[in-house]
């Protein structure tokens, strides 16, 4: 089970803080929790951690979207600095896809992972298409809220059916899928029985957004992966 | 015209950079929750680093515990906005940097 914490670039505190956790990856974050006029300040706070790690093996970095101004100056930035991957959000297109694998493979010296949020109707049903002819795609990851968003949709009983299919999509294409997160920090009993459910519909993993969520994720998944 | 640019923030184990326009050319300016060998510190730093990037005025710099990586990428920032308040400045009322 791969457990990855996300941490916003925007608050250099709680990255160290996530540094220290023992989570399977960190996920520094570019793109929803830093406001616009500061992403330029979020990429160097990404950069300057990256350099200073001794080592960043499991230091993922969530670039911006293609689509927005930003994703160029992070791939730029972030990719020649990393050795785990990025995860990069808000794809629908496999020439949005190809564009940011291309880049990848110009920029980095090492073979980078990378995880595609799948966070719209038309990237799931396409999943296929954007895997095509990129092998350096590790996994599929969920985005539950923007999903949700771009079906207009608060029905969760649709949600949990479209992480269902992403499952069986990575499945079929011998990748691992992880679930979205939970938002909720003071609720651990709903996170559990989140995280119990996304084990039992087949993913492999989970992003959090706190520490907090460290243990009740991780034992949610042992009791479903036993039960 | 008088020109100032932010990077950074208060909030623990941040630093807030500040670079203010000044016709005497540079000073730099530390304060530190952690004490004066901290603020000398973090002046040899940005000292190093302003001189390294030719920015001219005050630069002031408030740390609230950051650690060195954390102090770097601030004035990255604040030296890249820096430079572009200069590229946004009509050339005829342009200050000495």
């Amino acid at each position: 089970m791969k457990l990855s914490l996300y941490a916003s670039a925007s608050r250099p505190a709680y990255v160290e803080q996530a540094m220290v956790t023992d989570v399977d990856a960190v996920v520094i974050d570019l793109e929803d929790s830093v406001p616009q006029g500061e992403k330029d300040s979020a990429r160097d706070i990404a950069a300057h951690l990256l350099a200073a790690q001794e080592r960043n093996d499991r230091t993922w970095v969530r670039v911006n979207a293609p689509g927005s101004d930003a994703l160029h100056d992070d791939l730029e930035v972030v990719v020649p600095l990393l050795t785990a991957g990025i995860r990069v959000p808000g794809v629908r297109t496999p020439d949005e896809v190809n564009e940011v694998m291309e880049a990848v493979r110009c920029l980095s010296n090492v073979s980078l992972q990378v995880e595609l949020m799948i966070e719209n109707e038309q990237a799931l049903t396409g999943i296929p298409e954007l895997l095509r002819g990129n092998p350096e795609i590790s996994a599929l990851t969920f985005g539950g809220s923007d999903y949700m968003k771009d079906l207009g949709t608060d029905d969760f009983e649709v949600i949990w059916q479209a992480k269902e299919r992403l499952v069986i999509a990575a499945r079929q294409h011998g990748l691992p899928a992880y679930d979205t997160v939970f938002s909720d920090l003071r609720d651990p009993a709903a996170t559990y029985e989140d995280s119990f459910q996304a084990a039992r519909v087949g993913f492999s993993g989970k992003s959090i957004i706190h520490p907090a969520q460290i243990p009740v994720t991780r034992e949610a998944f042992r009791a479903a992966q036993v039960s | 015209m008088r020109r100032e640019v932010t990077a950074g923030t208060w909030m623990s184990g941040d630093v807030l950079v500040k670079i203010t326009s000044h016709p005497r050319g540079l000073l730099v300016k530390a304060t530190s929750q952690l004490g004066e060998k901290r603020e000398e510190r973090i002046q040899d730093i940005a000292r190093e680093f302003v001189t390294d990037h030719s920015i001219g005025g005050i630069v002031e710099i408030e740390d609230n515990a950051a650690s060195e990586w954390v102090i770097y990428a601030r004035l990255r920032t604040a030296a890249r906005r820096w430079a572009n308040s200069l590229q946004a400045v009509p050339e005829r009322g342009r200050e000495k940097a």
